[in-house]
């Protein structure tokens, strides 16, 4: 029986993928709005916000899960899961625009070698030959990243 | 058990759980078509997924008991293990092709990611 494959999947790894960070730091952002600790109006704006902001956190975690597993089923879990370390890079900067939290010089020194780290990650095969669930590209454009 | 014990085994907990979450997913949805029926289908039927989103929902509790005995700013960074942890269980349970250049990438992102966690 042969699986259904998708007509582009390194598009939609990448869109997944995309997805997936964007909503791991929305979920790390809902959840650093609603404690209250620092100033800031994004912080003020959470304290008061916390019943809806805690549903809509829920939602974003059963979203999270489907688009997961549809990332796993096109990649290396050792491909995809330090991808996902780019949600630090976004919380860090996020934070600094919205609870005005200052990024200090080692903070930099780590959203750098998160960003080689990932660069480095990405441009190596996204799915390796033992696993052949989903059929891969024609011969060539697999060893290309 | 003093409190600082409690909190290493309730993280040790949390990131065994979040390692064992993520190989059991991936072994759940390796025959799986992406779509989203395809999706609900392995959700509702497949064991390893259903084991993956108990490990998940449980690590979620460890996480937060860890939380309420060590602060973030220690407990954020130490999470950047699970970078190796998820690694090395990819290259040996689940025999992923890991070449060096994946290596060093997951290396870097680790020591970045305990950089950023760690606030001056």
């Amino acid at each position: 029986m042969s699986i259904p494959t998708p007509k582009r999947p390194r598009l939609l790894l990448w869109m997944g993928l995309f997805l997936a960070i964007s909503l791991d730091t929305s979920v790390q952002l809902c959840w650093r709005a609603s404690v209250p600790q620092h100033g800031g109006m994004a912080h003020a704006l959470g304290a008061t916000l916390i019943k809806p902001l805690f549903l809509l956190s829920l939602l974003l975690h059963v979203w999270q899960l489907f688009n997961w597993m549809m990332v796993l089923a096109l990649a290396d879990l050792s491909f995809v899961q330090p991808i996902t370390a780019l949600s630090y890079i976004a919380v860090a900067i996020s934070s600094h625009w919205l609870f005005s939290e200052n990024l200090d010089p080692l903070q930099f020194c780590g959203i750098a070698m998160v960003l080689v780290g990932v660069i480095l990650v990405s441009r190596t095969p996204s799915v390796s030959p033992t696993i052949t669930d989903i059929q891969p590209q024609p011969e060539g454009s697999e060893a290309t990243g | 058990m003093n409190v600082y014990w409690m909190g290493l085994l309730s993280f040790s907990g949390a990131v065994a759980l979040e390692t064992l979450g993520q190989v059991t997913m991936k072994i759940g949805t390796r025959k799986m078509p992406p779509g989203a029926g395809g999706i609900l289908r392995q959700i509702l039927t497949n064991l390893w997924v259903q084991a993956a989103i108990v490990s998940f929902m449980t690590e979620s509790i460890f996480w937060t008991w860890t939380l309420h005995l060590m602060p973030l700013i220690i407990a954020f960074p130490m999470g950047a293990i699970c970078f190796a942890t998820v690694a090395l269980c990819s290259a040996h349970i689940l025999k992923e092709r890991m070449t060096p250049q994946r290596w060093l990438g997951i290396l870097l992102i680790l020591i970045g990611v305990v950089m950023i966690g760690m606030k001056a």
